[in-house]
Formats: structure tokens, C-alpha cells, sequence
């Protein structure tokens, strides 16, 4: 090394030299570097010459980077699209938990709009949303923000789809007599019906959004022993399926039996966006405060995961 | 291509992950005691700027979780153990290590590295 650098001095270095990693890969390896850093030279005195050497040990700030690069290389770490058509980005690999996560709630990658975790266009990313609305930092994220959900917090969440699903089964129960044979199945801008299909299969096919599909999820889920923050995002996502299944269940019964119509119908659609971003919100935040609260007692909370 | 050097470390990085890996599994360590514990063995020649990108990764890849722990001196550290998937992972590598290194000793027993 040249010149002596301090610790900032360095990091400053290295996050210059990863220059065109996507910006949350960047700080987050730089984050993850301070960290161990800092801890490293507290141990070794915490003085001065402490700083010198841990920074010393590092090798060139170039040569970090170099490595971080190399590590990050891989597909599956990046939150990018698998190509794109034009111009949109497509992915159709299966998708997992942890990439619908990494697109819909990132709060370190500043994109709100993320390539979908199936299919083609885009998605929103809630968490971008919530550090701009100043509700978490970028950097909450970095500690797998739905590990550490208590389980009531998870059967909350998992009882939001059920509740919907139950509610759908009820509406459609109440007013199957009610209905004609062919009820609608498609709406145009202005909320008229333009396209109608069979009762059984209509109202079928909603209530099974709405109810069995979380269930039969969720059954699937716990066979198969997922993770927190699988079965947290699950609940978020199957919340927001079964809330869309609600409401235009209830469209589809108000404007068979009782005639209604309107536009509006699109900003109730709209609006469900607004349920799974509040779970996001609320269980992410649930989350880290756990983590926060139980940082200090090291010896005590130590699990087994 | 024919730089030795630069390929002796590409396979190292591999073992350095597979190290990490074996050394959380008996419990949860900060990034600069990994790196102690490491660094003792001659043959693995980690130093901190190879070990914590790969704590980046590892965690990237859901194999290690970190948590910030009071520490007795200074600012709370970040902690590093192993995910579950980590767990799985590591009987996986394990086992193929095993095999690997045995395969290849048998082979290289043959080779007279002298000349």
C-alpha cells in the first residue's frame, strides 16, 4: 500500500471500485465490510495502529472489490430479470420466496419498479416504496427482515387470506340462489359486464382463489417445514389474491342480482394493492424490531434454527 | 490460463466457502474470528479480504444469517451461523469433499510432483 488509509478512507475506496454493481448489491457489501471491520479493530485495541492493521490484512481496496465482484456474479444473487422482450424484462424460472422478496420487498435496491418474480413486465417493489415514505432504512433489510417473526405475528398473517377466503364463500353461498345461470365473467372500462360464463364456474373458480388456494398453500407450506419468511411472503401474496377474489366476487353478485355498474370498480382493484403492502410494512417492521429487542441478549436467545 | 497460482486459488475459494461452512456449524462466530480460525491453517492462506466477500455471498445464497450481538468491548458485532439451508448444504459438500479429495489423492499418489 502507497499511502496508509484510514477506514473510511478504504470503504470510500471500494465502493468506488464497484462501480456498475447494482446499488444495493454495492452498499450492502460495503455495510457487510464496515461491520466486520469495525469489529476487527475494536478487537485488536481499537487504537490507531488497530485501524492500520486490520485495514492492512484487507489487501488493496481495488482488490476487494474485485473479490465482492466475483462473488456476487452469480444470477441468483442479482435481483435482475432472466432477459428481456421487447424491452420488458421476462423471467420463467420457478419462482421462490426469497426472489419474490427480493423484488417486492427490497428496501436496499431503490428501484420501485422490479422485473416480475414470474412472468413478463414489472412488479413494485414495496420496500423501495417504504424507505422513500421514510418508514425503514435501506439497510433493514440486510437481516432477512421476516426470520425473526414471532409466531403469533405468522398466524396473523396467514389468518388475513382464510378470513377473505371465508368471507368470499359466505358472499357467494348467500346469493348463489340468487344468481343467474350465466353470470358475468369480464368488465370494460366502465364497470358494464361484456362477457359472461357459467355460474358454477365463475363463482367456482373465485371462492377457489379466495379460499382454497391459501389453504391448500398453506398445507403445503408446513408439510414441507418453509421458512418464516417463505411462509410470510406467502401470506402476503395469497392475501392479496384472496382480497382481489373478494372484490370482484362482490362485483360480479352486485351487478348480476342488483344491477350495479361502475368505473370505480378499478380503483377498488387498485386499492387492494394497498393490503399487501401494509402487511409487508407491518410484518417486515415486526421483524426487525424482534431482532433489535433481542440483539443485546446474546447467551439467552440464542436458538437453534 | 497457465498461471498455477490463479488456479490453486480459484479451487481454494471453494474449500474457504466449504471452511466457513464446517466452522459455524459448531456455533455462531464474528467475521474477524473466522478469519482467526482459518488463518491458523496453513493451507487454506485466507486472509479477511477473501473471507468477508464470502460471508456476502454465503448470506446472499441463505446458507449463513447474521445478527447484531452486544459486544463486551465497543459497538455491537455482527454474528454469522448457519441457515438452514446452510445445514443442508454443508452435509451435501461435505460428502462430495470427501470423495473429491479421495479421488484425487489416489490419482496424484501415481504423480511424481519432482521434477
Amino acid at each position: 500500500m502507497t499511502e496508509a488509509l484510514d477506514m473510511n478512507g478504504y470503504l470510500a475506496r471500494v465502493h468506488d471500485a464497484l462501480e456498475g454493481v447494482p446499488a444495493g448489491e454495492r452498499d450492502e457489501a460495503v455495510a457487510e465490510l464496515e461491520a466486520n471491520l469495525l469489529a476487527d479493530i475494536v478487537r485488536r485495541g481499537g487504537n490507531d495502529a488497530a485501524e492500520m492493521a486490520a485495514i492492512a490484512d484487507l489487501g488493496e481496496p481495488e482488490e476487494y472489490a474485485a473479490q465482492v465482484r466475483e462473488t456476487i456474479g452469480d444470477a441468483a444473487v442479482l435481483p435482475q430479470p432472466q432477459g428481456h422482450i421487447f424491452g420488458m424484462p421476462y423471467e420463467f424460472r420457478s419462482p421462490t420466496a426469497s426472489r419474490v422478496m427480493e423484488r417486492m420487498w427490497n428496501p436496499s435496491d431503490p428501484r420501485i419498479m422490479m422485473p416480475r418474480s414470474w412472468g413478463v413486465g414489472w412488479t413494485i417493489n414495496f420496500g423501495a416504496i417504504a424507505v422513500r415514505l421514510g418508514l425503514v432504512r435501506p439497510d433493514d433489510v440486510e437481516e432477512r427482515p421476516f426470520e425473526n417473526l414471532s409466531d403469533a405475528a405468522l398466524r396473523a398473517a396467514m389468518t388475513v387470506p382464510i378470513v377473505l377466503g371465508l368471507a368470499a364463500a359466505a358472499l357467494a353461498a348467500a346469493f348463489w340462489t340468487r344468481l343467474p345461470g350465466q353470470v358475468p365473467v369480464h368488465f370494460n372500462g366502465a364497470g358494464a359486464a361484456d362477457d359472461w360464463a357459467s355460474k358454477p364456474f365463475v363463482i367456482g373458480l373465485l371462492v377457489g382463489v379466495a379460499l382454497v388456494l391459501p389453504l391448500l398453500s398453506f398445507a403445503w407450506r408446513t408439510l414441507r417445514g418453509a421458512s418464516r419468511g417463505t411462509i410470510a411472503v406467502t401470506s402476503t401474496m395469497l392475501s392479496l389474491f384472496s382480497l382481489l377474489a373478494t372484490v370482484i366476487l362482490g362485483y360480479t353478485i352486485a351487478n348480476a342480482v342488483f344491477g350495479v355498474e361502475g368505473w370505480w370498480i378499478l380503483l377498488l382493484i387498485l386499492g387492494s394493492l394497498l393490503l399487501p403492502a401494509t402487511m409487508f410494512y407491518l410484518l417486515a417492521r415486526a421483524s426487525l424490531q424482534k431482532e433489535w429487542s433481542a440483539a443485546p441478549g446474546a447467551a439467552t436467545t440464542r436458538r437453534d434454527l | 490460463m497457465g498461471d498455477p497460482d490463479s488456479r490453486t486459488s480459484q479451487f481454494r475459494k471453494g474449500a474457504v466457502e466449504l471452511a466457513i461452512l464446517a466452522l459455524l456449524a459448531s456455533g455462531e462466530l464474528y467475521g474477524a474470528e473466522i478469519v482467526d480460525r482459518l488463518a491458523v491453517l496453513p493451507g487454506l492462506a485466507v486472509t479477511s479480504g477473501t473471507v468477508y466477500p464470502l460471508l456476502g455471498r454465503l448470506k446472499k445464497a441463505a446458507l449463513v444469517d447474521s445478527v447484531w450481538r452486544e459486544s463486551p468491548v465497543g459497538p455491537p458485532r455482527k454474528y454469522y451461523r448457519l441457515a438452514v439451508a446452510g445445514k443442508r448444504d454443508l452435509a451435501e459438500m461435505a460428502a462430495s469433499w470427501r470423495d473429491l479429495s479421495s479421488a484425487i489423492d489416489l490419482l496424484l499418489q501415481g504423480v511424481d510432483t519432482r521434477d
